[in-house]
Formats: C-alpha cells, structure tokens, sequence
C-alpha cells in the first residue's frame, strides 16, 4: 500500500516538473469568489450569477462605463407620455437554441417578474410597472403607474425566452439560454461555470472561443492563481495585503476605481437614544474615518463624504459633506443633549440612565468588525457604554427588518442610480427605511427625483436630498468602496467599469 | 459477527433519523432565516411574511419536524432554498470530491503517521524521537489556513509546480477508465489539498503510535518474547505493533469524521468543490433544506465507519467476540 502510494506521488511531482499550463488561444479564466445562487436573470441576486448572466443573456439597454443606457436588445425607445415607454426591438436576434426573440418574450420576463409568485428578489425595482404589453412582435410598451425616471437603467435586465421557460420549468435556472454573447455550457457546483462563443451574436462573433468561471472562495488562493498563471481575472473582494502584491507581480496588471457601494452606519432615528440627532451628529464627529480607512480597508475603499456616489456623474458633489472627525465638538454636543457624568462613573448618564449604545454588523466581513470593534472602544474613552453586536448575516437583516438596533455597520452595492442609493432607504415609506426616517421634505424631493427626466432637475433633488441626509444622518457613509480588477497581461481589451459589469468580456481577447 | 454487523446496522436508522432531528432543532434556534437569506436586504416585510408562507416557516415547529422527517423517510430531501436545485442532487454532485480528498488524506496520514510513530518510539530519547516530535507538535499545532496558503505560494506561485486550486478529473473514475493524463491531472489537483489536511491527522497519530508502543512494550509478554530470544523486529510489529494498533484504529475512525466535517477550511483555501463548503454557505444563508440533507448523509458515514472501526476490532484483537 505504502509503496503503490508513493509511486503515485512521485509520478504526480514528476508530471508536475515541465510547464504543465499549456493555455489555449481563445479561452479566458477568470477567478471568482463565490457561485452563483441561479442563473435565472429574474431570480439573481448575488454578483456571480449577474457576471455570469451578463454573458448569456442580453437586457433591452446595457450601461455603458459611464453607467449611461445604451440601446442593447432595444434598438431604440421612446417615452410617449411620462408615464409610458415604448421600446424597439432589434430584428433578427435570435435565442442560443435558435428561436427568434420577439416582443412576447420581454413581455414574460417582466411580467413574470412582476408576479409576486415568482418571488423576484428585485421585484421592487419594477413595481412603478403597472403593464407591459406587446404591440406587435417588434415592439413593448410599459406603462407605469407614475412617471420613474430609474426605469432605463433598470432595463438591463436579461430577457429570458419563454418557450424554454415554459419546456424547462425550475431547470432553465440551471440551464440557461438567452440571446448573449456567450452560450452556456456546463456548471459544476462550487467549481466552476463553463460559456463558449456564440457565433451568430447580434454585435458580431465574440473574440474569445469560451469564458471559465474558476469559483475559488479564499481571496489569498484567488491571487495566487493569478499570479501564478492559473486565471487570467479576479476582481473585488480582495484583501489589501494580497493587493500590494499583486502590484509587485510581473505578469499582472491592477487595476483600482471607485465602485459603486457605500458602507455606512444606519441609525435608528426611532430609538429612545439614537432619535435626538445631537448623538447622531456626536457620533458621527467620534468617527476617525480616515483612520480606519487608511488602516482597516488600506485605501482600498475611499473616505466618503455624503451619500452621493462619485460615479453619479452630474450629481455628485464633494461640497456636501458629513460633520469631520472633532471629539471636543462631540463632547460638547453630548453635553447639550443632557448627558453628563452625574454619579462619577466614568459612563455619561441622564435621570439616572447610563448612555449605553450596541453596534451591530455582520460577521462575514472581517473588515466591518474591526471597525466596529474600533468605533466601541473610541465611545468607550469618550464615556459611552458602548458594546458591539456581531451577528451572521440573516441575523442583523431581520434585527433591521424589526427595528431591534440602535447603531449597524452594513453596506449597500450596485448603486447604479441615485434612486436606487436612496429612495428605499430615505422615504418614509421606503421597503429599507429600517431607520424609520420621516421627513416630508425629503419625501417630496425623491418623489421628484424619481418623477423628472431632466437630469438637471433630478440632480438638483438629489443633492438637496443628501445635504438633508448630512445634517440629520440617519445614514453616517463611512467609506465608498473600491472595485479592484487584478488582470493577466496578456489579456486584451477587457474594461473595467464602477459597477462590476464584464459586458466588455465581449470584446476581450486573450491570444 | 454476521448477526452483530445486521444489528448495528439496523441501529444507524434511529441514530441518523435523531441526528436529522437535532440538526433541525438547532437550525430553528438561529436567529434569521432563509426567507430574509434569499430575498436579502432589498425585501420588504409583506414579501418576506408572504416568502415564510410558503416555504411552510409559518407553522408550529413539531409540525415541521413531522413533515420533514416523513419526507426523508420517502426519500425526498426537498428543495435548497438558495440554490435553484434538489437538494439531493447538490449533495450527490459535492460529496465525491469530499470523500476523495477525506479518504486520500486519511491514507497519507496513515502512511506516514504510524511509521513516523514508530520511528520514534524505536529510538526512544535519541535525535530521531526528538525530531519526529518536533514535527508532530508543528503539525497539531500549525492552522490548517495558514499551511494551506504557505503551500500555494510555494508551489503554486514560486515553484508553479503545481495547480494553485480547484479540483482535477474524478479520481476514482480515471483509475476505473486507466486515464493516464486524467489520473495524473487528478493528483496534482489533490496533492496539496490531501497534505494540507493530512498533517494535523498524520502529527496526531505519530505521537499516538509512540504513545501506544511505548506503553505496550512495557509489557510483561514483550519481555517474555524478548527473554525467549525473538529478533526485536518480530517483537516490535507482531507483538507490540498489533495490540497498540486498538487505540489508533479508534482514532482514524474518529479522524475521517473529523476529516470529512474538517475539509471545510480546506476545501475554501483551494476552492476544492466539496460538500463542506456546500453546508457552511448553507448555513450562513439559512438554508434549512441542504443543511439538514448534508447533516443527515453525514452521520450516515460517520456510523458506517464507527461500525468498520468496531468489527475490525475483532479483526485485530482475537480476544473481541461479538454474540
């Protein structure tokens, strides 16, 4: 036994000694952190499963790197009234199995979206839809029940064949097919995702002859793969540390911008503590931001000065900023609201009530508890009873959902308009104003966001909306996180864009 | 023996039906659910209560228990609630690369475990023992993460002997077909893997072989075959070897539990597409359905092998007699 094995193994080594990575021609590798949930475009929920459907399947619209719409599946549309939109589609696409796409079918993928029975994660992003009819095999008119200026951006999503749908019931999640770039050929669970050319792309024949997507979990073997010639991509998360050296390898070229999510503190405006805004500005005053982002996200992720993305072209502004790090000012402003250290303890208090404050995040992300673990000690000196709540995921959204916090560190992704960074979250009838904020003023502002099409106009509320924001904070935006692409240097024509998008894989090479 | 082997197989029914029914109970006192796991944070309330309803979270938990308990019994596992998929089918598809990698760590940690034990307890107090247990106490004590990465930078991305992750063609299957090149793509996926995993077992059962040979020969029939003039050979592996060797059968039974449930590290550092990682992500998103299914195939094999380690008990120690 012992020595069968050890042949074995010196066979494998001996194998292993010549340049084994013998890659071919047309094929890209790329390394990603987890698998995919679905691949189902209406039932996706996670960035795999988007990357991956992105490929295979094609919106009305895509966004370009500038996150503008441009005419995809819908050659071109028109808004007929502000409630009512009217898209072209293009003639002559056909689906993977080589049906012809028409109009019916973008009428199921969004009417089946729509259908509570689906149980669409997204769903909420189209419920302003109140109808989408086909008028003919060409052409789709949505109506919506008031004017949504986010509908365009929002109209990337995949348009799913409805023949296969209906032959393939729960299975087309697992075998999907659509009009895209990109065929699907096999998925193994955990391991990888397998897509080859699709030669009758609508664009033209796609330069690589297939995408592999390598589902390596541990961000320390995902660079390393890259850096030994094993993927060709990875992308965000990283760790900073393998980051560094990754900018030292030869064969890498990295790549950093500013993404498209916030990680922000969320404060429970309903809270007995919390509601007064002098604690909530207090706090924010209490927050070393650029500490933690220079030490714990090592720049990676940027300081944040509102809740307006700097990938919001036209809308960002850094004029409007949250109150800076000054822990006198704090002080002052904790005395203001009455708390005082009566009975000597070293724990601020008022009628006989110590200042006691739990912070809660997710355990998932390594990076949130330690800033956590640092925002309790730093309350701590400054006389807050200050205690950290670490909890899974599951756990701190359903704690959110009940209004059962006082202070939690999460964050948000894909912010792909500022609709969808703040109408939910602000609105006091918003489906994640977890924090209970009420403000008529910024009600009426996001209903005008959401309603102009000016994009002067809709800026304009936008910004009125955030300075608000960074007055009565009910969301403190610690950082506004980076998206990194690591990428082989053979690698051509491949382009990064804020929101993660691998729509360029298209045109992406690796000879 | 025939007779003990049916009883105790009959025994792993209720063993592994309790077992379902404590992994249900404890999933039940977690707090979040698959509901608020599948829609995220995007959902609003009424979706999630309407989501509830119909996955059946809304009823009373002894009827759930009921319910699922008497789908096992026919055979059905149900639905993952995450992953668009059979729950049986995500189990069936993740737990071969588990048992190949559980199974070949296991060997290499025999294959070198016992001898290095041996080795050791030979030359008792000389640099050899003291070296071997150096190494042993490395191995128990190193982070399997930690040697894990320092593997895959060595010979993955210095050396770049080696693939730095993921998992080759089926091992069985290209030894079954005699595919040289798929065999040999094969082992170099699961070579680092394998060690990684291997070590900490291999320290462990170094230092017990040592333990268990120094303890028996110590013993007065090992004297006695000494006195009456047998080689120290014979002495060592057919006396002292045969009867130290009870304790370690126990703790390799033990060790491909451990190794089975313990892949999860490993199996993320090289991304090994296992049925570990499969029950972790599952658990993080509350996702009863797999996390019961893989609980239940668990304790299946983890009885199956404690049943191998009893009967070969008697294998080993003429003296065990199962009425």
């Amino acid at each position: 036994m012992r020595r069968t094995l050890f042949v074995l193994l010196t066979a494998a080594l001996g194998i292993a000694l010549p340049g084994w990575a013998a890659p071919s021609g047309g094929t890209l590798r790329v390394g990603i952190d987890v698998d995919a949930g679905t691949l189902d475009p209406r039932l996706a929920n996670d960035t795999t499963a988007r990357r991956v459907i992105e490929q295979v399947y094609d919106g009305l619209i895509e966004l370009d790197p500038q996150l503008r719409p441009r005419p995809a599946l819908a050659e071109s549309w028109t808004q007929l009234t502000p409630t009512v939109w009217v898209f072209k589609l293009r003639p002559n696409v056909h689906f993977h199995d080589g049906t012809p796409l028409t109009a019916a079918d973008v009428v199921f993928t969004y009417s089946t979206i729509l259908d509570p029975g689906l149980r669409a994660p997204l769903r909420g992003l189209y419920t302003p839809i109140s109808r989408v009819e086909a008028v003919d095999n060409e052409t789709v008119r949505f109506t919506l029940s008031a004017p949504y200026a986010p509908l365009l951006k929002y109209a990337d999503m995949g348009i799913v064949s409805k023949a296969a749908v209906e032959r393939l019931g729960a299975d087309y999640a697992t075998r999907p097919l659509g009009t895209g770039p990109y065929k699907f050929v096999s998925w193994q669970r955990n391991s990888r995702i397998v897509l080859e050319a699709n030669p009758e792309y609508w664009k033209g024949q796609p330069r690589l002859n297939q995408v592999v997507f390598n589902i390596i979990p541990d961000n320390t073997t995902r660079s390393a793969a890259l850096e030994s010639g094993d993927v060709d991509l990875i992308h965000s998360p990283l760790s900073p540390q393998d980051v560094a050296r990754l900018r030292s390898a030869s064969r890498v070229s990295v790549t950093e911008m500013t993404g498209l999510g916030i990680t922000y503190l969320n404060m429970n405006t309903v809270d007995p503590i919390v509601r007064d805004v002098r604690i909530r500005r207090a706090l924010a005053l209490l927050i070393p931001q650029q500490t933690i982002v220079r030490q714990i996200y090592r720049e990676m992720d940027k300081p944040a000065t509102s809740v307006l993305l700097p990938a919001w072209a036209g809308v960002f502004t850094d004029e409007i900023v949250q109150p800076g790090h000054d822990i006198t000012r704090a002080k002052a402003l904790l005395a203001e609201a009455g708390w005082t250290d009566s009975n000597r303890d070293g724990v601020l208090d008022k009628d006989g009530q110590p200042l006691s404050l739990t912070i809660r995040t997710h355990s998932e992300d390594p990076n949130r508890v330690q800033v956590v673990e640092l925002l309790v000690s730093i309350l701590r000196s400054s006389g807050i009873d200050a205690r950290a709540e670490i909890t899974e995921f599951p756990a701190l959204v359903q704690a959110l959902l009940a209004g059962n916090y006082q202070v939690a560190l999460l964050g948000w992704l894909g912010l792909v308009d500022p609709d969808r960074g703040m109408y939910n979250q602000f609105h006091s009838k918003g489906s994640q104003n977890w924090e209970k904020y009420n403000n008529p003023r910024v009600d009426a502002l996001l209903d005008e966001g959401r309603q102009k099409s000016d994009p002067a106009d809709r800026a304009r509320s936008y910004r009125d909306v955030a300075r608000i924001i960074a007055s009565d904070l009910p969301y403190y935006v610690l950082t506004y996180q980076g998206y990194i692409v690591g990428i082989n240097r053979r690698v051509q024509g491949f382009v990064p864009i804020p929101n993660g998008s691998f729509r360029s894989l298209w045109g992406t090479s690796v000879p | 023996m025939v007779r003990y082997a049916v009883r105790r197989l009959l025994l792993v029914v209720p063993v592994v039906l309790g077992a379902a029914a404590v992994a249900f109970a404890l999933l039940l006192l977690l707090p979040g659910d698959p509901a608020v796991a599948l829609l995220g944070q995007e959902a609003s309330a009424a979706e999630l209560a309407r989501f509830r309803q119909l996955l059946g979270l809304d009823r009373p938990v002894p009827i759930q228990l009921g319910l699922y308990l008497w789908r096992i019994v026919h055979g059905d596992f149900g639905r993952s609630v995450t992953l668009s998929a059979p729950v049986l089918q995500l189990i069936l598809s993740t737990l071969p690369a588990t048992l190949e990698l559980a199974i070949s760590s296991i060997i290499l940690a025999i294959a070198a475990g016992i001898p290095l034990g041996l080795l050791a307890a030979r030359h008792r107090g000389t640099p050899v023992d003291t070296g071997t247990m150096l190494l042993a106490q490395l191995g128990v004590s190193m982070p399997v993460f930690w040697l894990g990465v320092l593997l895959i930078l060595l010979f993955a991305v210095k050396l770049n002997w080696l693939p730095s992750f993921g998992r080759g063609a089926p091992f069985l299957s290209s030894v079954i077909t005699a595919d040289l090149p798929a065999l040999a793509d094969s082992i170099r996926h699961l070579f680092l893997p394998a060690c990684t995993l291997a070590f900490f077992n291999l320290a462990l059962l170094s230092r017990l072989t040592r333990w268990a040979l120094l303890e028996v020969l110590e013993e007065d029939y090992v004297r006695t075959a000494r006195a009456k003039g047998q080689r120290e050979r014979i002495v060592l592996y057919r006396h002292a070897l045969r009867n130290a060797l009870l304790p370690i059968v126990t703790i390799v039974g033990l060790q491909f539990g451990n190794a089975l449930g313990g892949a999860v590290v490993t199996e993320t550092i090289y991304g090994w597409p296992g049925m570990g990682r499969l029950v972790v992500q599952a658990i993080g998103q509350r996702d009863f359905p797999v996390v019961q299914g893989a609980v239940l195939v668990l304790a299946l094999i983890f009885s199956l092998v404690n049943m191998v380690v009893d009967l070969t008990y008697a294998l080993i120690d003429p003296r065990i007699r199962y009425e």
